[in-house]
């Protein structure tokens, strides 16, 4: 099946952006640092209202997506409504952080948004799931989508208290949590890989290059950082380019490994 | 309740596409779109004894059909009669249906840049007419009608040509209701096709 480039940057993005959420909700709860929180959930805003247009790109009739409201089964349904509703818990999070509202109203804002945030990329897989491709219908594919989003997440998260210039601890705790990531996205990866079969195919590449990048070498850049963290802005940034170039392999592997039982218009 | 479908006996079909090219006038599908196609399913066997079919294949009208239960608002549906139709004044071009089709017969249309599919002629069989390809079929091939009335000219060539002969395409859950009537005289039944 053609690599449908819109929905591999909705997905890639708006995964990116929630897990990157994540890890401003997650240093909410733990206060490492109070670096990051505003910067991070603008980025994360602004890569997840970019991944949904990215998203609208791949429709021909987008100004009939309203119609969606009539069948709230889809999965299309429920990426746009938890795009939607990420969108207003940042934008939410943003207003309490301007006028300084900080304690349980800020860490409820932050859990919800780390909930929403998490399950975007897990969601975003599971519309694939369908009998007619075998290839995708396993719940392995949206646990790699889900891996190799918290993979950059943590990696955005990394480079960005880095450049902040965050102190040890708070750099080094998030080198440990890009370890964790990348190793998500590694273990994951290679899971949905040996399921789906696209070792043996032409995909095996791209599969490949899924791992390496967006899981490997996230792992060893958070495990270096998280040993040595005054190299936190090369190791973060080395960290989130691999992951996101992983994360956007994962997702063109899968849909050059996409095949349906039969194809006998052959426009698939 | 009702289950329109076609079935068609591949005893009878010479593979002469004219169910195609019927179907393309009739609906005015595009230049590299298809709502019925003539797939050549083999030959197959070995040497002196090869085999061959011809397979028509057209939306399966499915009893729990995929392609409905993917589309986000509700364009592709099922009439009363349980027929599987696209609104396309409702269709927002993603596609999800066209990759939940198990078998790759749902098309698209460039000028309009929405999905469209078989409809079974309901132009025509509203008005008490045959669709289009069965009209057309030059070896009295098809048949259309409803699979749950005994009485319909699909039921009957069913229960004519015996279960052993009647085949359906690959089943993953989807319950493909259009048949397929091919005896073992002629060709086996290939569940997979290259």
């Amino acid at each position: 099946m053609d690599i449908q480039w819109s929905l591999v940057l909705f997905t890639a993005l708006t995964g990116l952006g929630g897990w990157l959420f994540f890890f401003v909700g997650l240093n909410v709860l733990v206060g490492k640092t109070d670096k990051g929180a505003f910067a991070g959930t603008v980025a994360a805003l602004a890569l997840t209202v970019v991944g949904g247009c990215a998203s609208v790109t791949h429709l021909s009739h987008p100004d009939r997506m309203l119609g969606a409201l009539q069948h709230p089964t889809s999965g299309i349904f429920t990426e746009a409504v938890l795009v939607g509703l990420l969108c207003i818990v940042l934008v939410a999070f943003l207003v309490m952080l301007k006028r300084s509202l900080t304690g349980t109203p800020l860490k409820a804002v932050a859990v919800i948004g780390m909930a929403l945030g998490a399950l975007m990329p897990f969601m975003a897989g599971q519309s694939y799931l369908m009998p007619a491709i075998a290839a995708w219908n396993t719940e392995l594919l949206p646990l790699g989508y889900l891996g190799t989003a918290a993979a950059s997440g943590a990696a955005a998260w990394l480079l960005l208290i880095a450049v902040q210039k965050a102190d040890e601890a708070a750099v080094s705790f998030a080198g440990l949590t890009t370890l964790a990531g990348g190793c998500a996205a590694l273990v994951t990866t290679l899971a949905y890989g040996a399921a789906s079969g696209a070792f043996a195919g032409n995909a095996a590449l791209l599969v490949g290059a899924a791992a390496l990048c967006g899981g490997a070498v996230p792992a060893a850049c958070g495990a270096f950082v998280w040993k040595k963290p005054g190299s936190a802005v090369a190791g973060g940034a080395v960290a989130l380019v691999a992951a996101l170039a992983g994360s956007v392999a994962f997702r063109c592997a899968m849909w050059v490994i996409g095949a349906g039982l039969y194809d006998f218009f052959g426009l698939i | 309740m009702s289950h329109y479908a076609i079935v068609v006996d591949l005893d009878r079909c010479i593979g002469c596409h004219g169910c195609e090219i019927a179907c393309k006038n009739e609906n005015e599908v595009e230049l590299g779109s298809f709502w019925n196609k003539v797939v050549q399913v083999g030959p197959f066997g070995d040497y002196p004894h090869l085999q061959q079919y011809f397979l028509p294949v057209m939306c399966q009208q499915c009893a729990d059909s995929p392609c409905t239960h993917v589309c986000p608002t509700g364009a592709s549906y099922r009439d009363e009669n349980n027929v599987v139709l696209v609104d396309k004044e409702k269709c927002i071009g993603c596609k999800y249906c066209m990759m939940a089709c198990p078998y790759g017969v749902r098309s698209w249309s460039p000028s309009e840049n929405v999905v469209e599919k078989c409809t079974l002629c309901g132009q025509l069989t509203s008005v008490g007419e045959q669709p289009k390809c069965v009209a057309a079929c030059c070896g009295s091939a098809r048949f259309y009608g409803d699979l749950d009335d005994p009485a319909s000219d699909a039921s009957k060539a069913l229960a004519a040509a015996g279960a052993n002969a009647v085949h359906r395409l690959k089943d993953v859950g989807n319950a493909p209701q259009t048949a397929y009537i091919l005896s073992s005289k002629y060709a086996a039944w290939k569940e997979e096709i290259d």
